[in-house]
């Protein structure tokens, strides 16, 4: 017994042998600190891993929905119902923060420059990526290259920064991107040809866009001054792209011109000699996205190009569609027939099947709101179910690049017919068609198109609207168009009404020409036969302009669009960011 | 208890500084302010030396003593005797450590022997015939009188154990004895005698009627209120009328003979101030707990400690709770300093009894309903026009896409139910299913009867040197889910055994075990059940049916963009999506209690605890069909499967020294205490699975993903307190803590809590005694301190490291040659320097016991600051870039009070013991903001002044009776900022109208809306109510007459205001979201039309309770809601079975009960479909779902049994 007398001292001695100050002091086990996290090139590019999560995906390039693929319900955008948030609306900060702690911090594990080059190349691309979607989304926006503290009242309540400032500190970074990265080849990574992309994409923005709006409420920042440098920027974009199609390994990819745009879309991984870098999925890692099911079932809004931009698609011949006689009230089989195959490149026409069947399908409009049914990215039935694609995404092409060449070379007027030849001819052979001529595009610059984009004017007003029509063609569905409207000053498109086929009124359709009904229209009761058409009832099913007497198929008629040239240019900054710091100012005519 | 009894009789022992005392001594009958009555001064020895006498009152009435005898003079109990005594011809007998016989000298056998002068008696073997019962007094009646026998025993009712030493008295006064060590009394009674009594201290005292018995056992209730109790504190205990501090307890019964599955259930509404709420009513739910409302931003809970250790109390038996006590001031609670800021809650569990053998069995069989009405418009036809037309009106469009003829055939099957449900019609120009049911969804999904059972028992027993007990449990409850029907199963196991190795130690090990796994369909993550009823609330239309005629089953019409409850109804009818949550809980706790000196007790424990928790989800890829014949697929197969282990480490060290120095007595503790957790999760996903079935990371084929992480922390302090009393009338009382934890910066990790608290015992001082027939217990109790807070609710890093910058990494869905990359990027800002987050508290206390403690009341008022919260920073800037980095920052003020009523009394009814209580507890409070860094006084966020929980919102003054005082109001009144879904809807819709809301522009500026949103400019909104609840209360009372047993208790909160959220589609209805799936019954006659312009709703649109700045989602008057309740929490009755019938069966004690849990509900709320404690916030603002989708609450009927061996 005696022996137990010993225990508690033990204890207590036990107990005190944790001396203070070790027992309390317990460091994270499973994270590393930040003085640890750059030592290796793995962590450089583990890091710099984080920042590709900037990056588009899924719906946000598929479902564009602006003037040129519309749904059954509008989104605030296209119908001009956007209102100033309370708070956020895409004020976000964070990625910017993630990209500003590396670049402050990447030397302190004494890597050499050598190492260290790439990735912080890499780091710049995407901050000129952050700062362009900013810009693009608000105009001025504060310019930081750091990450701040919490304490610095200075750089949190900092005012808003010209554009000016931002676009030029946007083209050092691609700069120093350009200079620094790989020049590589390589679908999944940034490399120095995803940076030249990128040039031009930004300075051609800038540049369309200050030319366009100089004279209205967004042709100068927010402290007054007069927004300049178009023509210089302009040429960058042009420089930028230049580089890419005389030095780089990139082509368009060719095959039959019946099929090589549609095959560039379906294709299970990118195409490298044109796809310069694409958002890539995965069935057994189920990191997929929702196309298929988008476009083909009733149950996603029913997507559909706009018969307006439908009509802007050239004859195979070249000649233009809407020269046609009677083109308004063409019906659905005879309007898609000796187009441009890009149309039936990126719809449903006549003989069109489904990857790897052979079984011709009619549109389906029960799946799509306007009757041209949406095919780009859409690949064969088995990944039909909700999020069940694995199709990789485009973030940047080749064909971009050519685009972009073309028209900061027309903005600029200094164009010639081996630029369109190395840019527009291209696209334009691929497709089968004949190359675009500038002295008769210039001489007779098409009327619809400049109907339709009444800003475009001067010598080269002809071949600018030949190289939008080749734009919103050869881009569809792949995340421009919203920008596009903005710099081009284009908004009103959104508020016109939205349209479908024509269809002269109720009856029986054959929409593909096999002979057999695919579409009945009626009025009243249901007529009998046709089993395998689809029935739809006119005024609750489908829309027609004059109802019962015809006409184009309307969406949301009910619904009036509005576009304000004096506020839609820009997004609102949330109210309580304007709270929170005084110095911020809203964007022009949003309360 | 053991420990104080022991110190008590050490104290007897070594007692220093005895002082020259001037006593007079009066035999004479006298009365007077200088006399005492003999059994008042036996009465003070009893409470001041924790010991028990047994006397003959007869024998002691009339006999006084000076008030100038101090009972505090003397070195122990048996100087104090004889002194006392012999004066009075009277002497004493001690029959065991704690109880003496009272005696006049010559009437006992051992009567002339002095009685003083003896140590302590080891109880020997004859011992008990010693104290075999014998008449302690005769009558000189008895000889002209009948007698007749009476016998019987005494028992404990709480844990029926034997009472020895109840005194029995025939109530004429003219006999009584005292009952033996095995509880045992005979009496012989006058033929005429009326009843006995049977009086013990700390016990309720009984009067029973005798009639024609002649055997009368007898169960005493133990004197909850009773002022003589001890009470738990922190590292040791203290006698009620002792106590300082704001110190609440409540004993086993409040636990016991209850259909409860866990303790938290029965603390609701037990303890003034101590505020339990349930995130929701699902099998197993937990309870968060809160001591005097709002603590700090940050939030902060109570330290729970059971049996010293911090631990869960959701995963203890509640049959194995002796005590719980909650501290709540700074003084109580000091003790514990840095986590103890927001009070402390002390559980002691049952500790083995000497005696023989115990078996204690006890059952329940319950039954579960929800408490809320679940009536929903079922009729296809009416709720596809009522949906519709909801839609309509805002978006332009229809929701179902049934056309006319559609309608045409529902409305046929209103009346026809012979139709079918499902035709095959070609729509879209393919053939598909085509619905036209009238489906009840929730009937579908969802149980209306759950099961429960409850099965437990109890070992216990002991000798001289050891004692032990042994509990077990077993508790099942069955969910509502229909398919795959949830199920929660708890199991625990306790064993305690207690050594007293040597006269000086005591050798002690408490073990614990628990166990506890709930399945449920579906997956999701921890508490992911609710997410069902978040689901399947969408798109689950009445006219859809859940199954095809082929017998595959529904998810999209085809003939609109939505599916069916977003697919979670093929989850749950494919059946193979399941999850499990599974818990275990081993806590071993080794303490030593050595007593080197009489006066000094040492104790060092030793805890451990293990707490390995896991749970897996499984999804699979669901089958459905609209097409007949084609199948089509839903969702992704993945498995996922987490297991945490969680090791804490506690050691305690502490000694005690307690003595008495003439009238002053002193309690001197100190010691040392640390705590370390470990902390570390394994973590696995797989894809694409072999098995529907079988759980496996193993089983995947594709996309292995596993991850791990770890966390520790660790806490030591050093802490005292210091008790002094003079005379039992001055306390006093010091605690100090220096805290120091892992969680701070070396340089800001320790801090130093002391407290100071004091009492006054007015009702011992002379001038009180005119009043002491009345108020027997009169204390004034104050105290001030400061504690700590280091915030340590979660395993996360950011909790455990918060002053240290890490990077974060995650796992990309950028894939790179196919392969999603894993990644590394910057952290959330941290603050290098953070410190605790004190509080400061002032508490002002009064205890009052009245008729001989028949009522007692104690009333505690308080503030708390709470200094430096540790928040997430002032709302900065979007630019930051992250969330604000915590920062000590903000205080907060917090008032309140609590009050505690309590009557107890026994008397007789019928010829038949009646003994009856009734008690009340009551708390409020109220909390203020009095730093924030919110220079703008942003509405959004904290500001200076806010009282915490207010809601502001736009006044509302009716509908609009006609489309001309619309018009003729808008034209002087701009509303469009509250009419979001006005302005978005479509052509007429679009205007305001006849039926609309009409807000009141309060500040006259000709437009409705919310000004700056800060503080100086609101605008119209003013504050409309109070989120948090005020006035929260329980009211129990309870009867005992002739072996029946009925208890009621209701508890409720008096004040607290809620406004539906967005999603409340219980409340809403098509208000919110137009097509969700349980629209309560009758809902058309709540929309207002021209013939129904007093409806409760406005005009009809869809989304307006559900948009931004919808006209019923900006919070208004009208639709404010009162959610104070009152709620028959429990009704109890139950009946135990006479003793005489069991006796032959050797079965100490039997008891049925039928018992009800939520039985009763009145609130002002406006619908029976929520439940107000559903919706009801916590005093830290947190709530299970502001849109009551979460698990509904039940009630429950039940059954149960007790059995004592």
């Amino acid at each position: 017994m005696k022996k137990t007398t010993y225990i508690l001292p033990i204890l207590i001695a036990g107990a005190s042998l944790f001396s203070c100050s070790d027992f309390l002091d317990r460091q994270p086990l499973s994270e590393l600190s930040p003085g640890s996290s750059f030592g290796s090139e793995n962590q450089l590019r583990q890091y710099t891993n984080s920042f590709y999560g900037l990056l588009p995906s899924g719906s946000d390039i598929y479902d564009e929905r602006t003037d040129q693929i519309i749904t059954t319900t509008f989104t605030d955008e296209q119908q001009g119902t956007r209102t100033v948030p309370v708070s956020g609306g895409g004020w976000d900060w964070g990625a910017l923060r993630n990209i500003n702690f590396f670049l402050e911090n990447y030397s302190r594990g004494g890597l050499s420059e050598t190492i260290t080059a790439p990735y912080v190349g890499l780091a710049k691309f995407f901050r000129a990526w952050f700062y362009f979607e900013k810009v693009a989304r608000y105009g001025d926006v504060p310019w930081y290259s750091q990450a701040l503290e919490a304490n610095d009242s200075t750089l949190l309540l900092k005012p808003r920064d010209s554009r000016m400032l931002i676009i030029d500190s946007v083209i050092a970074d691609l700069d120093a991107a350009i200079a620094s990265l790989p020049a590589s080849q390589s679908s999944d990574r940034i490399t120095r040809w995803t940076a030249l992309a990128l040039k031009s994409r930004v300075c051609l923005f800038e540049g369309t866009f200050r030319k366009y709006h100089a004279n209205d409420d967004f042709g100068q920042d927010s402290r007054g001054n007069a927004l300049t440098g178009a023509e210089e920027l302009l040429a960058l974009s042009a420089a930028a792209a230049k580089e890419l199609m005389d030095n780089s390994p990139y082509s368009l990819y060719v095959n039959d011109p019946e099929s090589a745009y549609h095959e560039l879309f379906i294709a299970p991984s990118p195409i490298n000699t044109e796809i310069i870098l694409a958002r890539t999925f995965s069935e057994d890692l189920q990191v997929v996205h929702n196309v298929n099911y988008y476009t083909v079932s009733p149950s996603y809004g029913k997507p559909g190009l706009e018969k307006g931009f439908v009509n802007s698609y050239l004859m195979r011949d070249g000649s233009r569609f809407t020269d046609q006689p009677g083109f308004a009230t063409m019906q659905f089989y005879d309007e898609v027939q000796n187009r441009d195959p890009r149309l039936s490149g990126t719809i449903r026409t006549p003989g069109y099947t489904r990857v790897g069947s052979s079984v011709e399908l009619p549109p389906d409009l029960g799946a799509t709101v306007t009757g041209y049914q949406l095919i780009k990215y859409v690949s064969d039935p088995s990944h039909d179910k909700i999020n069940g694609s694995v199709v990789p995404l485009p973030i940047f092409r080749y064909a971009e690049v050519l685009l972009n060449y073309a028209e900061a070379k027309a903005e600029t007027g200094t164009i010639t017919q081996e630029d369109l030849d190395a840019t527009i001819g291209l696209l334009r052979t691929r497709a089968g068609m004949p190359s675009l001529d500038l002295a008769a595009a210039n001489a007779n610059p098409d009327p619809y198109l400049a109907g339709r984009y009444p800003h475009v004017s001067g010598p080269n007003q002809g071949v600018i609207l030949e190289i939008r029509r080749e734009r919103g063609i050869e881009l569809v569905m792949e995340d421009f168009r919203w920008n596009d409207l903005m710099r081009w000053k284009a908004g009103q498109l959104l508020a016109q009404p939205f349209h479908g086929a024509y269809f002269p009124g109720p009856g029986s359709y054959d929409l593909d020409g096999d002979g057999a009904i695919d579409l009945v229209l009626f009025t009243g009761d249901r007529p009998p036969g046709n089993p395998d058409a689809q029935f739809l009832k006119l005024g609750s099913d489908i829309t027609l302009e004059n109802g019962a007497d015809g006409g184009r198929v309307i969406v949301n008629a009910n619904i009036a669009k509005t576009f304000r040239e004096d506020r839609d240019y820009l997004y609102p900054i949330a109210t309580q960011e304007l709270l929170l710091n005084p110095n911020l100012v809203q964007n022009p005519n949003w309360e | 208890m053991r420990f104080l009894s022991l110190l008590s009789i050490l104290l007897l022992f070594f007692c220093a500084g005895t002082r020259a005392q001037e006593t007079v001594f009066n035999t004479q009958a006298a009365s007077g302010s200088q006399q005492k009555q003999l059994a008042q001064v036996l009465a003070d020895i009893e409470s001041a030396y924790y010991v028990n006498f047994y006397y003959n009152e007869t024998e002691i009435a009339g006999k006084y003593v000076s008030r100038e005898f101090s009972i505090h003079a003397y070195k122990d109990v048996t100087r104090l005797l004889n002194r006392l005594l012999y004066n009075y011809q009277l002497g004493y007998e001690q029959v065991s450590d704690k109880y003496y016989y009272i005696f006049p000298v010559e009437d006992h056998p051992r009567a002339g022997r002095p009685a003083g002068n003896r140590a302590l008696t080891t109880i020997d073997s004859d011992l008990a015939n010693r104290v075999a019962p014998q008449p302690l007094f005769r009558t000189k009646a008895r000889a002209i009188r009948q007698q007749r026998t009476i016998q019987g025993k005494v028992t404990d009712a709480s844990d029926n154990f034997p009472l020895p030493g109840v005194n029995v008295m025939v109530k004429d006064g003219t006999a009584g004895v005292s009952t033996d060590l095995e509880g045992n009394y005979s009496i012989s009674v006058p033929d005429d005698a009326e009843a006995l009594t049977f009086s013990y201290v700390g016990y309720v005292s009984q009067e029973i009627g005798i009639g024609n018995q002649t055997t009368i056992n007898v169960q005493l209730e133990p004197d909850v209120q009773s002022l003589n109790q001890v009470v738990v504190v922190g590292y040791g205990s203290q006698k009620r009328v002792n106590l300082t501090g704001a110190v609440s307890q409540i004993n086993s019964e409040m636990l016991e003979d209850r259909p409860i599955n866990s303790v938290g259930q029965a603390l609701q509404g037990a303890i003034a101030n101590l505020n339990v709420n349930f995130g929701d009513g699902r099998p197993g739910g937990n309870a968060s707990i809160n001591v005097r409302g709002f603590t700090s931003i940050n939030s902060g809970n109570p330290l729970v400690l059971i049996d010293g250790v911090p631990g869960d109390i959701n995963l203890l038996n509640p049959l194995d709770v002796a005590s719980v006590t909650v501290l709540k001031d700074a003084s109580s609670a000091a003790i514990y300093g840095a986590r103890a800021a927001y009070g402390v809650v002390l559980i002691t569990t049952k500790q083995g009894q000497k005696g023989e053998l115990q078996v204690v069995y006890n059952n329940n069989f319950s039954m579960a309903t929800p408490t809320t009405s679940h009536d929903f418009m079922t009729d296809g036809y009416e709720t596809a026009r009522l949906i519709d037309e909801a839609f309509q009106i805002t978006t332009g469009n229809d929701y179902t896409g049934y056309t006319e003829e559609d309608y045409e055939e529902l409305r046929k099957r209103q009346t026809d139910r012979s139709l079918p449900d499902v035709v095959i019609q070609n729509r879209n120009g393919r053939d598909q299913y085509v619905w036209y049911g009238n489906t009840d969804w929730w009937d579908y999904f969802f149980r209306n009867q759950m099961p429960s059972m409850n099965h437990s028992i109890q070992f216990s027993g002991g000798s001289e040197k050891i004692d032990f007990l042994v509990s077990g449990r077993f508790n099942q409850q069955l969910g509502m889910m229909q398919m795959n029907q949830d199920k929660n199963t708890a199991y625990n196991l306790r064993a305690k055994i207690e050594a007293k190795l040597t006269p000086w130690l005591t050798l002690g090990n408490n073990l614990q075990f628990a166990a506890n796994t709930y399945n449920y369909p579906g997956s999701g993550s921890r508490g992911a059940v609710n997410t069902s009823f978040v689901y399947l609330g969408v798109h689950a239309l009445p006219s859809y049916v859940p199954v095809n005629p082929d017998g595959t089953f529904t998810f999209r019409s085809q003939l609109n963009n939505y599916g069916i409850a977003d697919g979670r109804n093929l989850e749950l009818q494919y059946g193979k999506a399941k999850s499990q949550e599974k818990e275990f809980d081993f806590t071993n706790s080794l303490n030593l209690t050595l007593q080197p000196l009489p006066t000094v007790t040492v104790v060092g424990s030793y805890s451990f605890n293990l707490n390995p928790y896991s749970n897996f989800h499984r999804n699979t890829v669901t089958p459905w069909s609209v097409y007949p014949g084609e199948i089509s697929y839903n969702g992704n197969d993945y498995y996922i499967e987490s297991s945490s282990t969680d090791q804490y480490h506690v050691v305690n060290a502490y000694a005690t020294f307690a003595d008495n120095f003439g009238l002053h007595s002193l309690k001197v503790m100190g010691g040392y205490n640390q705590e370390l957790k470990k902390y570390h999760n394994l973590n696995g996903r797989a894809n694409n699975l072999l098995s529907e079935d079988l759980n496996a990371l193993d089983l995947g084929t594709s996309d292995h993903q596993v991850g791990s992480n770890s966390v520790e922390w660790a806490l030591l302090g050093f802490f005292g307190r210091i008790n002094y009393s003079f005379a039992d009338k001055y306390l006093l009382e010091l605690n100090g803590r220096y805290d120091g934890t892992s969680h701070f910066p070396a340089g800001s990790r320790y801090g130093f809590f002391p407290s100071v608290s004091a009492g006054w015992r007015l009702s011992e001082e002379p001038f009180f005694e005119p009043l002491k027939n009345t108020i027997s217990e009169l204390k004034l109790r104050g105290s001030f301190g400061s504690l700590g807070n280091q915030s340590l609710s979660t395993n996360l890093r950011s909790a455990n490291y918060p002053y240290i910058p890490v990077m974060n990494t995650g796992l990309s869905s950028w894939l790179m040659d196919g392969q999603r990359v894993q990644y590394l990027n910057v952290g959330n800002p941290v603050t290098p320097a953070l410190t605790w987050e004190r509080t400061t508290s002032v508490n002002a206390g009064l205890d009052l016991a009245f008729l001989n403690n028949q009522l007692t009341a104690s009333f505690d008022i308080y503030e708390r600051q709470t200094m430096d919260m540790l928040i997430p920073g002032k709302t900065l800037p979007g630019v930051f870039g992250a969330p604000s980095p915590r920062q000590n920052a903000a205080d907060l003020e917090t008032r309140g009070f609590e009050l505690t009523l309590n009557w107890q009394q026994a008397t007789s009814l019928g010829g038949k013991p009646f003994s009856y209580n009734a008690g009340i507890v009551l708390s409020d409070s109220k909390s203020y903001i009095t730093r924030f860094d919110n220079p703008q006084k942003l509405l959004n966020d904290y500001y200076v002044g806010e009282r915490i929980g207010q809601i502001w919102g736009y006044t509302v003054d009716g509908y609009f009776q006609s489309d001309e005082e619309a018009a003729s109001y808008e034209a002087i009144v701009n509303q469009d900022y509250v009419n979001e879904t006005r302005l978005r809807s479509p052509g007429d819709a679009s205007r305001l109208q006849a039926g609309d809301l009409k807000f009141v522009d309060l500040n006259g500026d000709g437009v409705v809306n919310d000004g700056q949103n800060t503080l100086d400019d609101h605008g119209d909104l003013s504050v409309l109510g109070n989120s948090l609840p005020r006035y929260a209360y329980g009211i129990n009372a309870g009867a005992n007459w002739n072996g029946f047993d009925l208890s009621v208790f209701f508890q409720g909160v008096g004040k607290q205001d809620w406004y539906p959220g967005s999603e409340t589609y219980f409340y809403w209805g098509v208000y919110g979201r137009p097509y969700y799936s349980f629209i309560p019954e009758n809902f058309r006659s709540k929309i207002w039309s021209p013939e129904n312009p007093d409806a409760y709703f406005p005009k009809l649109r869809g989304y307006s309770a559900r948009d931004g700045r919808g006209a019923l989602r900006v919070y208004n008057n009208k639709y404010m809601q009162s959610i104070a309740y009152i709620r028959l929490k429990n009704l109890t009755l139950g009946y135990t079975l006479p003793a005489s019938l069991l006796d032959r069966w050797n079965i100490a004690r039997i008891r049925i009960y039928f018992s009800g849990e939520n039985l009763f509900t009145a609130s002002p709320l406006e619908t029976d479909y929520v439940d107000p404690e559903q919706v009801s916030a916590n005093p830290n603002g947190g709530r299970g779902d502001n849109d009551a989708r979460n698990y509904p609450f039940m009630k429950h009927y039940s059954f149960g049994l007790g059995i004592t061996f």
